[in-house]
């Protein structure tokens, strides 16, 4: 896997010099200006979990699965390497984005703000989700497959939220999206506790390998 | 004999195509020519026997083993070169080589180096500069430093030119000679054919034909010519293929011993080439 994972950087390295680090240095310098540490966290995420799904799009635009699946390795390895590719990027994105919002002249954050277990599990939570439904959708339907299918969740969440206006149907939404609120509120009060914690980390263990089963499951099955 | 490639019934289909049972075999230190149209079905059982679309049925086996089942054992000993060669366009040679290289313990860098240098293959180039022939030449050159026991290439002389092509076929030859590399090659270049394979496999429409050595089809494939007085229905069931010339008919036959006896008189009946088949079985009508 190790030389999986050392191809992607090499066939990528010049978009993650010109691309990811830029990134995530505009992440810290954006982080350092605001007050919310939340929004740091939830925006910074959400672009740096953008950064290894890049990768693996220009893969797609290569068709470079053809020359990955010709390798002597299995649809498993693969499958593999992309998480733990998207992992080391992450984190490294993750790291130097923080560096970068604490260093900066002016920066409101603080060390102990930033890097206490209580924000790195927001911030692998946040990772998690983001990188556990984008990347199948990457591997199954492609960089364009991808758009319009996230394009089509987003007309029907729009038709959903009319209909519920509309007294249409009987789902509550106000009530879903409140029930959702809350159970952040409620896990962000109880971060402190180790058994939560704890807790929480098995939940980020386990979305990231139901994702991986999910993306193994549709790999195997890919035609190229 | 042990078998580089085996394959038994393999079955995949797509709208308007399919593989039908197919089966043949490849015994290591030997070459194999896969030919047929357009469409025939060339490029899916390449793509098959490397895991890049899924069989329906039917069993692929490289090296005496399943394909699925130890396909990174498998896939380490072979070289595969694709029509299409598939890397990244902005991505320096040298880069791509780094790459892949790590996936092969046999990786002859000294070999490559020399490959690059007799082929021209500038190394600091991005791949997207490189002329078709070139990244031809390139995917060869990676294909054939890693010490493969088996080449897999699909249309590899497509966009080379005359002489290089000579001079790749020439290697092709030069590498089984110690009878354990093996090599199978789609192309529709037949006289690609003519020069190096020890065996040719014929396919149409996903079935296969024939797959005979190159002795064989001279032994049993010719081509009769002859005026119609000589046509009746009885012979006609020699043919594989026939068509009307204005001096009468051409047809092929896949039994030339019988039509040597059968047209004693009045016809003219030679061997036929691979092209001559390939062309009446694609064009002619079948049995007139």
């Amino acid at each position: 896997m190790g030389s999986l994972i050392l191809k992607d950087l090499i066939f990528n390295k010049k978009f993650i010099l010109l691309i990811g680090i830029p990134y995530s240095i505009y992440i810290g310098w954006l982080g350092s200006k605001v007050v919310s540490l939340r929004e740091f966290t939830a925006v910074g995420a959400f672009i740096i979990c953008i950064v290894p799904l890049l990768c693996y799009a220009r893969e797609d635009k290569f068709k470079g699965s053809v020359l990955s699946s010709s390798l002597p390795v299995t649809r498993k390895d693969i499958v593999l390497s992309k998480y733990a590719t998207s992992w080391l990027l992450m984190i490294v994105f993750y790291l130097l984005s923080t560096a970068v919002a604490l260093v900066f002249p002016g920066s409101k954050l603080s060390l102990q703000g930033v890097l206490n277990i209580k924000m790195i599990l927001i911030y692998l939570l946040l990772l998690t989700l983001f990188i556990s439904i984008l990347l199948p959708l990457l591997i199954w339907f492609g960089m364009v497959g991808s758009f319009v299918f996230l394009i089509s969740l987003q007309v029907l969440g729009i038709i959903t939220l009319w209909l519920g206006s509309t007294k249409l149907t009987k789902v509550s939404l106000k009530g879903l999206i409140a029930g959702i609120g809350s159970f952040f509120a409620a896990l962000n009060s109880h971060l402190g506790v180790v058994g939560y914690q704890i807790f929480l980390l098995g939940i980020i263990l386990l979305l990231n390998f139901v994702s991986f089963k999910c993306s193994e499951f549709i790999f195997k099955r890919k035609e190229l | 004999m042990d078998s580089a490639i085996e394959i038994k019934d393999l079955k995949k289909s797509y709208r308007g195509f399919a593989l039908n049972g197919l089966s043949f075999f490849l015994p290591q230190g030997y070459i194999m020519g896969l030919v047929g149209p357009n469409g025939a079905g060339k490029t899916t059982i390449i793509k098959l026997i490397m895991n890049l679309i899924r069989k329906e049925g039917g069993e692929i086996k490289v090296f005496g083993k399943d394909h699925l089942r130890n396909e990174a054992e498998i896939k380490s000993r072979i070289g595969f070169v694709y029509e299409i060669p598939y890397f990244y366009d902005d991505v320096s040679l040298a880069d791509i080589k780094s790459a892949v290289a790590l996936f092969y313990r046999n990786w002859d860098e000294k070999l490559f180096l020399s490959l690059c240098g007799e082929f021209g293959l500038p190394l600091h180039k991005v791949f997207k500069k490189l002329s078709h022939g070139m990244k031809m030449k390139f995917s060869i050159a990676l294909a054939l430093s890693h010490d493969a026991d088996l080449l897999i290439m699909d249309e590899p002389t497509s966009g080379l030119d005359p002489v290089f092509r000579r001079e790749l076929l020439e290697r092709l030859s030069g590498l089984i000679q110690d009878e354990k590399k093996s090599v199978l090659f789609s192309t529709h270049i037949t006289s690609d054919l003519e020069h190096v394979a020890d065996y040719i496999t014929f396919i149409k429409d996903g079935n296969v034909i024939f797959a005979s050595t190159e002795d064989e089809i001279k032994e049993n494939w010719g081509i009769i010519k002859g005026g119609k007085e000589l046509l009746n229905g009885q012979d006609r069931k020699l043919f594989r293929g026939c068509r009307d010339t204005a001096f009468g008919f051409e047809a092929l036959t896949s039994d030339l011993q019988e039509a040597r006896r059968v047209f004693s008189s009045g016809a003219v009946i030679e061997p036929a080439s691979i092209e001559d088949i390939m062309v009446f079985m694609d064009k002619g009508e079948a049995h007139g």
